[in-house]
């Protein structure tokens, strides 16, 4: 994974000029299986077509634009199953040094990006549940945010183990670099946080204390 | 020979369809590249270029058959 930093152009659209990317991953690979299943059958049934044509009355309009219709159905969904393969090798989640970016692109029609500060990351749960999750190692990601009410949800995560501890790590090398949120820096003037204190904001103190 | 006009458009249509959508896959994963050969290769082995191959075969493919069979039905 260090070979990813050493690359000279960035990742992905938005990239920051101090950011790098720790991991990144896919959906799991069971999201394409039907699509990569259904490949196979459209050439079946274009072969049966095929085999068919001979069969079929020229001279009849309708069976014309029969054969016209199928024609184009097929040119549709093969042009749709392939899109549907290059979306999943193109909708990637991304781990930086700063946040976990998720960019939702597509080849024509979609090309958004949701991005969560990692120091915002309250609590992160892992749920692997049921046979199939746990035979082919996929599960859940919940990012509980701190001030947000929704958490933020990462489904078919592939290795979600790995990703759980590369997230968490990545947490705690942040706020041992010292880079806070202008949040805990201000809590901390203020002269907030005698209840209840962060690490973020005893770290703050001690250093402007230091 | 309108049907045949028609065939022969949808063909010309799907093959400047898939050059289109490959040439911007390409422009996109070429600007913003990964380690592919890390993990995140589909079933472990499989790369995109496999797929963007097999597109164009497929695309390629069913255009030549329809030509083939559409010639054969209307061309008389």
């Amino acid at each position: 994974m260090n070979n990813l930093q050493n690359l000279s152009h960035k990742n992905f659209k938005g990239q920051m000029d101090d950011e790098f990317v720790i991991c990144y991953f896919r959906k799991h690979w069971l999201t394409l299986l039907p699509t990569v299943l259904t490949i196979p059958i459209i050439f079946g049934l274009l072969a049966a077509g095929l085999f068919y044509l001979p069969f079929v009355d020229a001279k009849s309009v309708a069976a014309a634009v029969a054969v016209l219709g199928g024609f184009f159905l097929l040119h549709i969904v093969i042009h749709k199953q392939f899109f549907k393969i290059f979306y999943y090798f193109l909708h990637t989640t991304m781990l930086t040094n700063h946040r976990i970016v998720e960019v939702d692109r597509s080849l024509f029609l979609r090309d958004s990006k949701n991005s969560i500060d990692i120091l915002n990351v309250q609590d992160i749960e892992k749920n692997q549940s049921g046979l199939f999750q746990n035979l082919l190692n996929f599960g859940t990601l919940v990012i509980y945010l701190s001030g947000s009410s929704a958490p933020s949800v990462i489904d078919m995560v592939p290795r979600p183990e790995y990703q759980y501890k590369k997230i968490n790590q990545a947490k705690a090398d942040l706020m041992e670099r010292g880079r806070y949120p202008n949040a805990v820096r201000a809590q901390v003037k203020a002269g907030a946080g005698a209840g209840v204190e962060t690490v973020a904001m005893a770290n703050e103190r001690t250093k402007m204390a230091g | 020979m309108v049907f045949l006009g028609i065939i022969l458009l949808f063909q010309v249509i799907s093959l400047g369809v898939a050059l289109l959508s490959v040439r911007r896959l390409y422009a996109y994963i070429n600007r913003y590249r990964f380690n592919e050969s890390v993990y995140t290769l589909l079933f472990g082995f499989v790369h995109l270029r496999y797929f963007v191959v097999l597109y164009l075969a497929a695309v390629a493919l069913v255009v030549c058959a329809e030509s083939a069979f559409a010639f054969l039905l209307f061309a008389s």
